[in-house]
């Protein structure tokens, strides 16, 4: 059988570029080629397609948003987001969005075929960063306990000192630190546990979390 | 009337000597020391304190003048006329017009008085009123009459309205009165002298009205105004035996005379007696005195010491050139002899007495009485026709004379006890009833009258008393009128100050303000001209990051894809084009590695340009982008919290690229020099500002080093562009932390 494309990039480079690398291939047929998003949404063979090669960067109605679109019209085709930008996030962004494939461009052009081969028997093609495992590493600023409250080590020193009813200047000398600094985390204690400004409250989560007694 | 003018000077003299000892004891209070002796003046150096104890030597009462004084005070002069001291000096000479004066240079005394006059408008009050009264006394020692009157009137008006010289105003008053007397103008005695009684009064001081009472006694009596010096001396009465004088036997006569005169011959006797008893009485006194006690004696029938009487009467005999005095010793005899029932000698000397005449003088009143004396020892003989006689010839000269009620009532007792002895019609019983009756009544009017008439000075000195106090309160009215004129005026005069210093003020706070407004407006001026500079720089540089936008994106997008696509056709071509090894080989490989190359730059100029996800995909996933990226390509670990971060859509943009690139930065900083290999980055979202956290466990940041210097030093501006704190600080081989809080804009910068 022989893949049905739509190509929507709004370089027409690009489009020219890739239907050149496409044309002795006759495994894949290049059915449309759009320069935005809004124009591949109306075009009327988009649901004949296989697979829709979308960059993400257009001008009107950009690839993420036509992403949501598409994934709204059900289509059977698959969705391989063509882009430029290497970024973990927009990939997150895209694989939610039900993409199939992300391809940075820059760097992995020449195995589109390949890619799109991959997507058509249903796998996904997604960049694989890995990020080193936190496990094999000992040393964290987070404090043991209390990581689940994105609290650190330093953190937790300040509140415990804040709970013996010191002020931030005893704090600040007794830890070597500006008042600013303590100031400062203090205002970070409060805003990550979404605490009032208030000690009182502060030394009920103490309490509550065993940091005093 | 020479008499009354040499006693009036004597007395004058003494006057100046009660003003002068006035003074001296008023000095006496204010200054408590007493007046040195001449000798211990003389010792003293030529000081102040000198001339002011001379100056009161020269002027005591008791100073004996010589000529050594004269010396004194001329070195006292020169003193004072070399230490320019004008007061001094015109006390000096007033002082010196005095020893003068005394000394009988009465020219002398004068020049000196009109020189220390010349500085009466500068002297103060007391000096000038010494002035005056220096030359009023030098006038009246001249007998200059008309300047003395001229110093008279001149410290009268001096003194008018100043209550401090009461004492010098009274003694004015008298002096003055003195001297019209004795130019023969008694018309203002009575008036001067009650003023000066109630001034005396007003004054509190009791010396001054007793004397100035006696002073006015004596000068009654010197004009032979006996009733109203009466009046006077009764006043007197209780201190006038304490107070002796020349005149209190004079005094004593007229008050004796008085009360004779009133039928009150109780008193008259007392006063008599005492008048006898004087110590400085005359002898014509004494005899005078004596004859009129065996007098009252004999009219109120006490005859105890009448025998001692006798005995002094006929000790002081009489005055044989004063008929009075020779008829009033023969009726005393008489007395004596009557009331000794020695009737023989009794009658001959009321006949002796009765018989007495002179061409000048007749002495009726002493002929009634020795006929009727006759006539009652007639009378008592029962020699009715004798009686009748010397009744009827009494009768006769008590209607030539206007004498006294009082004798008509004695004669109309005398002959009321006659007719009732006499047989006679009762009709003459009744006429003599009646005449005595009326004659009784007469003198009860006249004693009637003669209270009244007290009463009515009374009166009138009360009223007068009333009305001078009356003008007191009214001149007291006036000066407070006047002082609250004065208030007034000072709270006007205040007023207007605070006006004008609140007008001042309001002028200069205006100016103040003026200045400040101008101050303000320069400096609203520059602000705005530096606002102006900023919004241009602003505008410039949003112009400059849409230009690095605008360029970063046709890098990334236009050359990135072209360069992808020229990759894609490189990369695309077949394989072993050329023969491995040869030259168009190696010369593929080198243009697909230079254009991964390009575009990897490309890719990074256009990052560094602008962070393009930043702006496509938001603040917190350019950070996690920026973190992850870190994570995967490095060998260093970061650990991260972005807290909040969700809705950064309206922030700024230069705020998004300004913390955005702060943070890059720090990370940068950390892998290229920290040598670390564990990071912590928090990124808080605080209500109205972010706070940047990281820290690393690296060699730690030395301020000093100049490798990282200037990336602190970029880090520094890109905090201060965004009006952000920053706090660094590294501990070697434990780490650094960076402390950044950026407050959020509400605006665009």
């Amino acid at each position: 059988m022989i893949i049905k494309l739509i190509l929507a990039d709004d370089h027409p480079v690009v489009l020219n570029g890739i239907k050149a690398h496409f044309a002795a291939d006759n495994r894949f047929d290049i059915i449309a080629m759009v320069s935005n998003g809004l124009e591949l949404l109306q075009h009327p063979l988009l649901p004949l397609a296989d697979v829709v090669l979308l960059d993400l960067n257009m001008p009107g109605l950009d690839g993420l948003k036509a992403l949501d679109s598409l994934k709204n019209k059900k289509l059977n085709a698959k969705i391989i987001v063509l882009t430029n930008y290497h970024s973990f996030e927009l990939v997150k962004d895209c694989k939610a969005k039900g993409a199939h494939g992300y391809v940075v461009k820059s760097e992995d052009l020449q195995n589109l075929a390949n890619h799109i081969l991959t997507v058509i028997e249903g796998k996904e093609l997604f960049p694989n960063h890995y990020e080193k495992d936190d496990t094999d590493n000992k040393f964290s600023y987070f404090d043991d306990f209390l990581k689940k409250y994105k609290l650190t080590k330093r953190e937790v020193e300040i509140i415990r000192l804040v709970c013996q009813n010191l002020r931030t200047k005893d704090i600040a000398e007794r830890l070597y630190l500006s008042e600013f600094t303590v100031h400062t985390h203090r205002k970070n204690i409060m805003r990550k546990l979404e605490l009032s400004d208030s000690t009182v409250a502060l030394y009920e989560f103490a309490l509550k979390t065993n940091l005093i007694s | 009337m020479r008499s009354i003018s040499s006693l009036l000077s004597v007395f004058s003299l003494f006057i100046w000597c009660l003003i002068a000892s006035i003074f001296a004891h008023g000095q006496n209070i204010s200054q408590a020391p007493p007046i040195k002796n001449l000798a211990e003046i003389k010792q003293m150096p030529i000081s102040q304190e000198k001339i002011g104890q001379l100056i009161r030597y020269a002027r005591s009462p008791r100073t004996i003048y010589t000529t050594e004084i004269k010396t004194l005070l001329d070195e006292a002069i020169s003193y004072a006329k070399s230490s320019k001291k004008d007061d001094l000096l015109a006390n000096l000479l007033g002082t010196k017009a005095i020893v003068e004066l005394n000394l009988g240079n009465l020219d002398a005394a004068l020049t000196l008085a009109k020189q220390a006059e010349t500085f009466f408008d500068t002297l103060p009050d007391g000096l000038a009123l010494t002035t005056l009264s220096d030359l009023s006394r030098i006038y009246g020692r001249r007998g200059d009459d008309a300047n003395s009157m001229v110093y008279f009137d001149k410290i009268e008006a001096y003194t008018k309205d100043k209550p401090q010289f009461i004492i010098a105003r009274i003694l004015n008053l008298r002096n003055r009165t003195n001297l019209e007397v004795r130019n023969g103008n008694i018309a203002k005695v009575a008036t001067n002298y009650s003023l000066a009684l109630n001034l005396a009064k007003q004054s509190n001081n009791p010396a001054l009205l007793k004397d100035t009472r006696y002073a006015y006694a004596n000068m009654l009596l010197n004009i032979r105004k006996e009733d109203e010096a009466f009046s006077v001396l009764q006043e007197l009465i209780p201190d006038l035996e304490n107070t002796i004088t020349d005149k209190t036997a004079d005094f004593f006569a007229i008050l004796s005379r008085n009360y004779e005169k009133n039928g009150d011959y109780n008193n008259a006797f007392i006063y008599a007696e005492k008048e006898f008893k004087l110590p400085n009485a005359t002898v014509q006194q004494k005899v005078s005195s004596i004859n009129r006690m065996i007098f009252f004696a004999y009219l109120l029938n006490q005859y105890q010491n009448l025998d001692s009487y006798y005995l002094e009467h006929k000790k002081y005999g009489f005055d044989p050139n004063s008929l009075f005095s020779r008829k009033a010793y023969q009726l005393a005899e008489s007395m004596y002899f009557d009331a000794k029932k020695k009737y023989a000698l009794a009658k001959a000397n009321y006949l002796k007495g009765y018989q007495l005449k002179s061409k000048k003088e007749i002495g009726a009143y002493f002929d009634v009485f020795c006929l009727i004396g006759l006539a009652k020892i007639y009378q008592k003989q029962s020699n009715i026709d004798s009686a009748q006689f010397y009744f009827d010839k009494a009768a006769a000269i008590l209607k030539e004379n206007t004498l006294a009620p009082v004798i008509k009532l004695f004669y109309t007792q005398a002959i009321k006890n006659f007719n009732s002895t006499k047989a006679i019609s009762t009709d003459t019983i009744i006429q003599n009833l009646e005449q005595e009756i009326k004659l009784k009544d007469t003198l009860f009017q006249l004693r009637l009258s003669k209270l009244s008439n007290e009463l009515a000075t009374k009166y009138s000195v009360s009223e007068k008393e009333k009305a001078l106090a009356l003008a007191k309160k009214q001149q007291q009215l006036q000066q407070l009128e006047i002082k609250a004129q004065k208030n007034k005026q000072l709270l006007f005069t205040l007023i207007f100050a605070i006006i004008v210093i609140c007008l001042a003020g309001l002028a200069y706070i205006l100016m103040q303000r003026r200045k400040q407004a101008t101050l303000i407006h320069n400096a609203s001026l520059a602000n705005l001209k530096k606002q102006h500079q900023l919004d241009l720089m602003q505008q410039l540089e949003k112009a400059q990051e849409n230009e690095k936008k605008r360029v970063a994106e046709r890098l990334h997008d236009e050359v990135g894809a072209m360069l992808s696509i020229a990759k894609l056709n490189i990369n695309t071509l077949k394989p072993n084009l050329f023969a491995a090894g040869n030259e168009e080989d190696s010369k593929l490989k080198v243009t697909k590695t230079l254009i991964n190359d390009i575009s990897e730059t490309v890719r990074n100029i256009s990052h560094s340009l602008m962070p393009i996800a930043l702006e496509k995909y938001g603040f917190k996933s350019a950070i996690l982008d920026l973190v992850t990226t870190i994570n995967t390509t490095n060998t260093i670990h970061i650990e991260y919290v972005l807290e909040g971060l969700d809705n950064t859509e309206h922030w700024p943009q230069n705020f998004k690229i300004g913390a955005y690139r702060i943070i890059q930065e720090l990370l940068n900083n950390i892998i290229k020099h920290a040598d670390a290999s564990h990071v912590f980055i928090q990124v808080v979202n605080l209500t109205d500002s972010i706070t940047i956290y990281v820290e690393d466990n690296g060699k730690g940041i030395q301020a000093a080093n100049q490798a990282n210097g200037t990336g602190l030093k970029l880090l520094a501006t890109n905090i201060d562009f965004l009006a952000g704190k920053l706090e660094i600080r590294g501990e070697p081989n434990i780490g650094t932390f960076a402390l950044i809080e950026l407050p959020i804009p509400t605006h665009n910068l």
